[in-house]
């Protein structure tokens, strides 16, 4: 008995000095997000380890030990370790200082990170916060008209940007018009853009990538909200039920009825407005399979419906539905790597019921599979690398009835290898290259797309440059003359897929940690990019055969300042851009601006804490005229049907007109009031404040002058004036 | 009740909206000249040309521009010419009425004042006959033959609806050339009202060219009333001028 005492009493004397303890933490973001791939350096023992998918690490520590804390997107940390006072959870600040905005400022990612606090300091139009609508704000970004869903970054269409959820495409899921949110910030609660300096593993889009990572962390068991706006509701819910926290499900619920207004209000009124609605679930499934192995599954739904009477005679009946689901499995291999697994499956279908001069009914569908294999290696602290492959097939199908049926089908295969390294070539000097190879299986052809990016970072300064190449493998073909939700994606694989080249300087100055000063200048060369000859919403499969090949340019510079303070927050940026297509079947082969050339933007957004419980945020952005297409004539044409004089405009060349600049307004007052289990949040505000008449279309209206002459006038239509709008929010947790 | 009141409010708050004179400034492209000209069988030649008028300049119908026109060996003369129904003029035509011969199609050469000869040629479709027209379910079936040549076999199908001194009118266009020609085949037309006094069922045979300049004219004034339709300029047959030269057929049958 007493030498196991003595035994004892010597293993207790080294455990206290000669033994190592063990430091066991989990590494998180300012979202509480788990961060994989840390590096934690015991500089003292000089022994390492890195963090697993949960963002937990083990370490050999002994008191006093210098640990140095590593990411490539986070600042890093050194500390000495206390065993009686260290902390088991440790956060990560983003590269910027800042929490509000990573952006350019990250020269690291050169990628713009958003999450929902960022989000809420843009004010909510009808309550209803979203992921597009913030990036909209967002140098470089512009969302020209609100009657389209759609954003444009620097100078590219709003077919070319890849809307993603844990790196698998999902299907755009249009709500009607720029107003009403899409993509949930609940749920997909952080989410990188990236503009330029694109990451090797992402290819088939021409302007910009949103990686949208759903939440899957929470602090309390059980959490949620219930929001009543003006025209439609929402049920929120996170749960993370039983102590061991394996097991995290969040799921967001939306029901408009603006329809059942608007029957009210048709009924009593000649002008009809839309019967529109809409729903849609977005739901996360997240479950630590053990200390370095996660699964999740996240889902997007949305159905829509949308009744359009145009006037007496002339009718559209437009339904869309999209069905968005990944899986992936993402674990830890060894010390240093991670390998992700992800299955994805989405569906975006369509069908319209035309009532005009010519009748038309149509359902289109677009179906991708997708499988992703992708690995990050940590080979040591200065150096990494991502690797991966994946294999994507799209099947687009058209039947519509004119006069007959008609049926058009397309399959497209794609196969995609990626690499990309890391290296820290000294303290403030990285370098990431890496390349893209796509390849449409069935010609055969493999689209070799490099990227290269150099970073110099030190103290209160960032500079970088980047290139990248980056191919599209589908256009979008207008229905109406706008963007969407029933506009048809057409596979280009008899011909070039689309092509940008893109250089981009930025830079990054913080003189204080109140302020930063971001910069950026871009040119991007397009080639190979598709247009539609013309589209009358008839005969869309002879329409489909009307793509044609063209090429562009676009350049700008952009300007973003940010102040933050614990009350206020105020952001003020501009951008200047320059865009221009030529393509031979069109306008004789002359250049021209399309309609989201927008050659200035400015944006003023401020988030003023008044008090701890109310909060305003406003929203004035200012944009300089778009293009748009005018007459340039009229004629008196025989209408051999009536057999009478009709005026008809003459149209010449496209976007032969440039729109005045248009601006508005924006402000909502949060005011939040703590109540049993919860808060009650209640929204009040108004969207183009000063009813600014912006014009969303032009058109010719002929005007008598006297008995012999008659005048034209060029009038503009305005859809979106002042709205006011006001929601409860009943937000509960245990 | 009282909060859809309320919504209807802010609706109707919001739709108070203007709707802005905006300045049209120099459009870079001058229109050119406009010509039409549809030829039927046992009517008169007649033809409208006139210079299309820029949108930036006060409109002057001006029908005393001197073209020389002639359609096939006709010369046209100038003066005012009009429609036996209808308030459409013409300022070029002929005493003379438009035969179909054995040619299997007409050239149009006109020479205009200032700028490039105008020319077009067009078919001739077969003469255009109802066979029957039945009344079922609110809905009017008209059967015909269709023309041998599937270059023809484009239609307009136009229904008058008459109760009570009021009329209501239907119509539709339809692309018929990938059906088998030469083959009887029926449309079906809506009816705005199942009671009626009499019914009019007008079917014209256009040529594809003027189905698609039919069709175009129809996007152009609907491109100007709404954002839906994308404006394209005019889709005609003629050369050196926008517009149209062709022959069209049509039948009329009336139920009452």
């Amino acid at each position: 008995m007493n030498k196991i005492i003595h035994i004892l009493c010597v293993l207790l004397f080294f455990s206290g000095g000669l033994v190592n303890g063990q430091y066991r933490a989990v590494v998180t973001n300012a979202n509480k997000v788990p961060v994989e791939l840390v590096h934690v350096h015991n500089l003292t023992t000089n022994k390492g380890t890195v963090s697993k998918a949960s963002g937990a690490f083990t370490i050999e520590v002994n008191e006093g030990d210098l640990l140095k804390i590593e990411h490539l997107n986070y600042n890093s940390l050194l500390f000495s370790y206390t065993s009686t006072n260290q902390a088991d959870t440790i956060v990560l600040t983003n590269k910027d200082y800042s929490l509000t905005e990573i952006y350019i400022t990250n020269p690291i990612s050169s990628a713009y990170q958003s999450n929902k606090s960022k989000i809420d300091m843009v004010p909510s139009f009808l309550g209803e916060q979203d992921v597009v609508k913030y990036l909209a704000t967002l140098p470089g970004v512009t969302s020209p008209s609100m009657l389209d869903a759609g954003i444009y970054v620097r100078g590219g269409n709003s077919s070319q940007n890849a809307f993603l959820i844990n790196n698998m495409a999902v299907a755009n899921p249009n709500h009607l018009t720029g107003i009403l949110s899409t993509f949930d910030p609940y749920i997909l609660g952080t989410s990188q853009f990236y503009k330029s300096g694109y990451p090797s593993a992402y290819n088939g889009y021409l302007s910009s990538y949103i990686n949208m990572k759903p939440s899957v962390y929470s602090n309390t068991q059980f959490n949620g909200e219930i929001n009543a706006g003006v025209l439609s509701s929402s049920l929120k819910l996170k749960l993370r039920p039983g102590q061991k926290n394996k097991l995290f499900w969040g799921i967001s619920l939306r029901k408009s009825y603006y329809d059942i207004i608007a029957r009210a209000y048709n009924a009593n009124n000649e002008n009809n407005i839309p019967a529109y609605n809409f729903s849609d679930v977005t739901s996360t499934l997240n479950y630590l399979l053990s200390d370095s192995w996660t699964a999740n599954i996240t889902l997007i739904a949305t159905n829509d419906n949308l009744p359009l009477k145009v006037k007496q005679g002339i009718s559209y009946g437009l339904d869309w539905g999209t069905f968005s689901s990944n899986a992936e499995i993402k674990g830890a291999l060894g010390q240093s790597n991670t390998i992700y697994f992800s299955l994805g499956y989405n569906q975006y279908n369509s069908s319209f019921d035309a009532i005009t001069h010519r009748d038309t009914q149509g359902e289109s569908d677009t179906q991708q599979y997708s499988l992703l294999i992708r690995g990050e290696s940590g080979l040591n602290p200065a150096m990494g690398l991502t690797y991966g492959l994946s294999l994507t097939r799209k099947n687009y199908q058209l039947y519509q009835f004119l006069d007959e049926g008609h049926h058009w089908h397309e399959n497209m295969e794609l196969g995609n290898v990626f690499i990309e390294y890391k290296q820290q070539l000294s303290n403030a000097l990285k370098l990431i290259a890496g390349v893209n190879a796509t390849s449409v299986l069935r010609s055969g052809y493999v689209y070799i797309s490099p990227r290269a990016k150099l970073i110099y970072s030190k103290d209160k300064y960032a500079f970088w440059f980047d290139y990248a190449d980056t191919r599209q493998f589908e256009e979008r073909m207008n229905y109406f003359t706008l963007r969407s939700p029933v506009d048809l994606l057409v596979p280009i694989t008899g011909e070039q897929p689309s092509q940008s080249r893109q250089v981009s300087l930025g830079s990054s100055i913080r003189p204080n940690l109140r302020m930063t000063i971001n910069s950026g200048v871009f040119y991007k060369e397009l080639h190979h990019i598709k247009e539609f000859i013309g589209s009358d919403g008839f005969n869309l499969n002879e329409d489909i055969s009307g793509m044609v090949d063209g090429k562009g340019d676009s350049y700008g510079v952009e300007l973003d300042y940010i102040y933050k303070v614990p009350t206020l927050y105020a952001r003020l940026n501009y951008t200047f851009s320059e865009v221009k297509h030529r393509f031979n079947a069109i306008n004789n082969g002359q250049a021209f601006y399309p309609q989201y050339d927008v050659r200035h933007n400015v944006l003023i957004n401020s988030s003023i804490k008044i008090k701890n419980n109310l909060t305003l945020n406003v929203l004035w952005s200012y944009m300089s005229g778009v293009t748009a297409t005018i007459p340039i004539g009229v004629a008196i044409a025989k209408d051999v049907v009536e057999n009478r004089m009709d005026l008809i405009p003459v149209y010449g060349s496209r976007y032969n007109y440039r729109l005045p600049a248009s601006h508005h307004l924006d402000m909502n007052l949060e005011i939040r009031r703590p109540v049993k289990r919860g808060m009650l949040k209640f929204d009040v505000g108004a969207y183009n404040l000063y009813n600014q008449q912006n014009p969303s279309f032009v058109y010719i209206e002929p005007e008598a002058k006297d008995d012999y002459f008659v005048t034209f006038n060029l009038k503009s239509k305005v859809v979106l004036p002042f709205m006011p709008y006001l929601s409860f929010t009943y937000v509960f947790n245990k | 009740m009282r909060i859809f009141l309320i919504i209807s409010g802010i609706l109707l708050l919001s739709s108070c909206i203007k709707e802005p004179v905006l300045p049209l400034g120099e459009l870079n492209e001058k229109p050119s000249y406009f010509v039409e000209c549809y030829l039927i069988p046992n009517e008169i030649y007649k033809l409208s040309a006139t210079k299309l008028q820029p949108i930036n300049e006060d409109y002057i119908l001006d029908y005393s521009l001197d073209f020389e026109v002639k359609v096939g060996e006709l010369d046209l003369i100038q003066g005012l010419y009009r429609d036996e129904k209808g308030f459409y003029i013409y300022n070029y035509g002929h005493w003379k009425k438009f035969m179909p011969g054995k040619s299997p199609s007409v050239q149009l050469m006109i020479i205009p004042p200032v700028g490039d000869t105008i020319s077009a040629s067009t078919t001739i479709p077969e003469q255009v006959i109802i066979d029957a027209v039945l009344d079922k379910n609110q809905e009017l079936s008209v059967m015909f033959k269709l023309d041998r040549n599937p270059q023809h076999n484009y239609y307009i199908c136009k229904v008058a609806n008459y109760l009570n001194d009021s009329v209501q009118n239907e119509t539709k266009y339809f692309d018929l050339s990938q059906k088998a020609p030469n083959t009887e085949t029926r449309i079906k037309m809506p009816i705005a009202n199942k009671d009626f006094d009499s019914i009019s069922t007008v079917l014209m045979r256009l040529t594809d060219e003027n189905f698609k300049y039919q069709l175009s004219l129809k996007d152009a004034q609907n491109a100007n009333n709404d954002n839906l339709v994308q404006p394209s300029p005019l889709k005609g047959n003629l050369s050196n001028s926008t517009g149209i030269f062709t022959c069209f057929t049509a039948d009329t049958v009336l139920l009452q």
